[in-house]
């Protein structure tokens, strides 16, 4: 990859924009063979909380999706004025199962379609094994490193909700931000090109996205109401409680979800105190068992 | 002879595990040789990012048959004994041969073994070693039955050119490896250990770890002397870092070490952060530089001061057709850390460290002994009560934990102590109240220095709270768990007074007793509870004599609680071992044990009366007196020195030598013996008032 010199054609400045990469990346795993599935219409931490991740990397059924998350972290909530810390962002997911013997190639093959050649930047798979407390899941696997940034998370499934996973998916997690401020060669998320577009089409990334990034870090850190959160958290963990007795793990994981979001929303309040949050977390983790032993058993495995 | 060569070719194996990976497979396979009678001559083991290589050379090439005889029951032995040894042999009972054994008659069986060739066995056996190392994690894959540390992608096995094609789950050994994963990623077949290595090399491969550190440390070296070249008002050095040294040599194949400037405006940022902030998430080594100074007979000197220079240097893991890309890439990733850093840093600096004080009481020091803000409040209390001047102490105790809620510690948490110095200093706190903030942490093991007097208080304090308290919580430490540490908080605590040679206020068990009492409100202990801090520091204490002293001075010498100080313990210690060195303490010590055994052998009780009617002889009578006259003197002259109290046991060595000439103990009389060893007995409990010469 060039560096960016101050006269950029139209046809690079739209190759390299954020929603470019997006559209590469799926065509790729497309063509590859996965199914492309829509975000999940729910407040996530992480692209792994979509159910496409956390129930379908459960069982023996092969398994190959990749879909974009929008991904929510409220203590990550910076007002937009960090260069890419932001308590929302974008997060693209791949899960294949079982993990193909090639996995790792297909990976880079994919950064060549994004335009990183692996000749020239140095790509490095960095120790980084992946746990979600709240999800009962964790696995092996590495960061990827381009030129000393991470630009993604490669894992190796073991357990989700307490369930060994077997066999194995791989997950491929690309931070859409970090890559695009790799690609077009920017400093901060706010001025990554958003569509590609010059004129009066423009638009950046700040364009689109900070507002909301402004008025949710607000909501996050200041205003959010510690009683209704704690009151919703508990009907959350009683509706997925109930659902899980109705063999309805599906919605039951819905509310799972709810309540882990609503755990890092008292979190990023700071009303949780260090022994409280080990309860809060055993609390998500104990719905996310019951779900994922429900599901399976609905799926028709023994559990 | 032979040689055999495996690799196993995987994904990433984590930097850290492969040190470790190597001494256990070399231990491994050579156990693994021996039990199945193979003698081979050297065993290497290379275990780097993408492969763990066993390679063995001076092999044998087949265990030559023999026969051997088995021994089994005797003749007339129970049906079922007999039984038993033709199945465990595998064997019926018509091919038992008899034979006599020191006259008994037995059964044998004469097995033959038949020669076998060494690849057979490798083939049958291979994976058994292979799999016989549990890696720290490991993980399946695919859906593959083998668990590995990470997918397992290829075996190569060669003997002696052949390939062996053992099976390890669904793999199978071929003769194949591969190079670079990106500068050369062919397969490359392999015929024996000297080939494979340079065909490596010549495909972008550094098989050898040292070979790797060697070539990392080069590169460092020559962006170094290039630096002074183009810099000259500096004299530029490396940061040395050993383990980040050893950690990089395992991320790379193919090190190439590349550098890039640091933007000056980080600068502001103290070094220890700038350090962190590039080693902990970059694995970026770091640069130091003096000024080069001219004095008055205009020679250059570098000045003694070395600062943080605005250099990173780096190893990649490839020759970039563009190294600027990768450097530029770098530096971006570098600038993003540093402003989180130089953000979190200036968020630090707006509030004091006493306003930071306020929110420890929601840092939990331990569930079960509260906060930290309560930790505080016992600190002051306790450097209080080892030195009652210390007021600018008691100031640095009510504020040394503060950082703990600093941005900085939160992300950085081996900067504790040193943040705290940095922010009181930037509040115009006195010197040593900083001082004492950043070093009451050490020492942080056995080979960390000693904090000096003023910091060593607060030190002192902080690790005697911390002992006592997960003492009293349950914690102490079992085998080889010791989760908080706690031997090396009370080796901290006998390195601070010993090192400082504390005499006053800091005995051991007012120590461990004042600290206990600060607990009380919020614990409940009982008086052996307390007692178990001290034992513990005291046999910590006694290891620690152990490695300068002789281990039986040290079990006569350190007496329980140690009591009066450690300082006077070792200076006790200093003074056995000095007069035990000498020919009149070697004798003095004989004599001491010939009593001993005198005592010990009559079975006596040493509390009985002496028969006043009993005639004393003229050495008796002086023995007698003696030891009536001393027992306590001793004692106070040990107090001045136990060189002076040796010595003057050698008084007693005169007047024994006198005695054992003359007077016949064992006398045929029983109560003119038995009186005799009284009077030794009462002479040998003087010897014990200095050290337990029982013991040495």
């Amino acid at each position: 990859m060039k560096k960016l010199s101050s006269e950029k054609l139209p046809e690079e400045i739209y190759q390299k924009s954020f929603q470019m990469i997006i559209l590469k990346l799926q065509n790729f795993w497309s063509e590859y063979g996965c199914a492309i599935l829509q975000p999940y219409d729910m407040e996530m931490g992480a692209g792994t909380f979509h159910p496409a991740t956390v129930l379908r990397c459960l069982g023996s059924k092969p398994w190959n999706v990749a879909y974009v998350q929008p991904s929510r972290r409220p203590a990550d909530s910076r007002y937009a004025e960090h260069p890419n810390r932001m308590q929302h962002y974008y997060q693209f997911q791949v899960i294949l199962k079982p993990s193909p013997e090639n996995i790792q190639d297909l990976y880079l093959e994919s950064l060549k379609i994004l335009g990183i050649d692996t000749k020239v930047n140095d790509i490095r798979f960095v120790e980084d094994d992946w746990e979600s407390p709240t999800l009962g899941a964790s696995g092996l696997g590495w960061e990827v490193w381009c030129n000393g940034m991470e630009v993604s998370q490669f894992t190796y499934m073991q357990q989700i909700g307490g369930i060994d996973c077997r066999p194995v998916a791989g997950e491929i997690t690309y931070g859409l931000e970090r890559l695009a401020l790799y690609i077009q060669g920017k400093d901060a998320v706010k001025d990554l090109d958003w569509n590609g577009q010059t004129g009066e089409k423009a638009l950046t990334y700040a364009q689109v996205d900070f507002e909301a990034e402004k008025q949710f870090s607000k909501f996050n850190l200041e205003v959010a109401d510690v009683e209704i959160l704690t009151r919703h958290f508990i009907d959350s963990e009683t509706q997925c409680k109930q659902l899980i007795e109705a063999n309805l793990p599906m919605p039951a994981y819905d509310y799972c979800i709810k309540a882990s979001h609503l755990f890092n929303l008292l979190n990023s309040r700071g009303v949780i105190s260090v022994t409280e949050r080990a309860s809060y977390i055993a609390r998500v983790r104990n719905l996310a068992k019951l779900t994922c032993n429900k599901w399976l058993e609905i799926e028709g495995y023994n559990v | 002879m032979s040689e055999l060569l495996i690799e196993l070719f995987s994904e990433e194996i984590p930097a850290m595990m492969q040190s470790k990976a190597e001494i256990a497979y070399l231990n491994i396979f050579t156990k693994y040789f021996q039990e199945k009678k193979i003698g081979f001559k050297d065993i290497k083991i290379f275990v780097g990012p993408r492969r763990v290589v066993i390679y063995a050379d001076g092999l044998d090439k087949e265990i030559k048959g023999q026969a051997i005889s088995i021994k089994g029951p005797k003749v007339g032995s129970p049906e079922l004994a007999i039984e038993g040894f033709c199945k465990s042999n595998n064997i019926n009972q018509a091919d038992l041969v008899i034979q006599e054994v020191k006259g008994t008659k037995c059964y044998f069986y004469e097995k033959e073994i038949t020669t076998q060739k060494i690849t057979d066995i490798f083939l049958k056996s291979l994976a058994e070693p292979i799999m016989e190392y549990v890696w720290p994690k490991s993980m399946y894959w695919s859906d593959y039955k083998i668990k590995w540390v990470r997918p397992l992608k290829n075996i190569l096995c060669v003997f002696d050119g052949e390939n062996i094609p053992f099976k390890l789950g669904h793999l199978t050994a071929n003769d194949i490896t591969f190079g670079h994963k990106f500068m050369s990623p062919k397969e490359i077949s392999v015929k024996n250990f000297v080939d494979y290595k340079k065909d490596l090399k010549d495909n972008f491969v550094m098989l050898d770890r040292s070979d790797r550190i060697q070539e990392i440390e080069d590169g460092l070296k020559i962006k170094i002397d290039y630096l002074n070249e183009n810099y000259k008002s500096f004299y530029y050095s490396i940061n040395p870092d050993p383990a980040l040294l050893e950690e990089v040599a395992g991320l790379v194949e193919w090190p190439v070490v590349l550098h890039g400037r640091i933007d000056d405006r980080f600068l502001t940022l103290p070094k220890e952060v700038l350090v962190a902030s590039m080693r902990t998430h970059q694995k970026y080594f770091s640069v130091f530089s003096n000024p080069i100074l001219v004095d008055a007979q205009g020679e250059t000197f570098k000045d003694g001061e070395s600062v943080f220079a605005p250099f990173f240097l780096f190893v990649s893991n490839i020759e970039s057709s563009d190294e600027s890309i990768v450097i530029e890439g770098n530096k971006k990733v570098l600038s993003a850390r540093l402003e989180d850093a130089l953000y979190f840093y200036n968020q630090d600096l707006k509030t004091t460290l006493d306003e930071k004080s306020k929110k420890l009481d929601k840092v939990v020091f331990h569930a079960k002994l509260g906060s930290m803000k309560e930790k505080i409040d016992r600190l002051k209390e306790l450097v209080a009560f080892i030195n009652t001047n210390a007021n600018y102490i008691i100031e640095a105790a009510s504020i040394c934990k503060s950082d703990i809620v600093s941005e900085v510690v939160g992300e950085f948490p081996s900067l504790q102590g040193i943040m705290g110095y940095y922010y009181a200093k930037s509040e115009g706190k006195e010197k040593s109240v900083a001082i004492a903030i950043r070093d009451h942490y050490k020492p942080q093991g056995p080979s960390d220095s000693v904090p000096s007097e003023k910091a060593g208080l607060l030190a002192l304090a902080d690790k005697i709270d911390s002992l006592c308290g997960l003492m009293l919580a349950g914690e102490k430490p079992t085998g080889s768990k010791d989760p908080y540490a706690l031997r090396r908080l009370a080796l901290g605590i006998i390195r601070i007074i010993l090192e400082n040679q504390w005499v006053g206020n800091v005995n051991i068990t007012e120590l461990v007793g004042e600290s206990c009492k600060l607990y009380s409100k919020i614990i409940n202990y009982s008086k052996n509870d307390q007692e178990q801090i001290t034992l513990f520091i005291e046999e910590r204490a006694k290891n620690y004599f152990k490695d300068k002293f002789d281990n039986s001075q040290v079990n006569a010498s350190v007496n329980f609680k140690l009591e009066p100080s450690l300082v006077v313990t070792k200076s006790k210690l200093e003074a056995v071992k000095k007069f035990l060195s000498t020919d009149e303490g070697k004798d003095l010590l004989k004599y001491y044990k010939r009593v001993s055994n005198m005592i010990g052998s009559a079975n006596i009780n040493p509390d009985d009366e002496i028969d006043s009617k009993i005639k004393l002889l003229s050495e008796e009578k002086e023995l007698l007196k003696y030891v009536e006259n001393n027992s306590d003197s001793l004692i106070h002259k040990s107090i001045l020195g136990y060189n002076v109290a040796l010595q003057e046991l050698l008084t007693i060595k005169v007047i024994l030598d006198r005695y054992f000439e003359n007077v016949m103990v064992m006398d045929k009389d029983p109560s003119i013996a038995k009186n005799r060893l009284l009077i030794l007995a009462k002479a040998k409990s003087i010897f014990n008032r200095i050290v337990n010469f029982d013991l040495l």
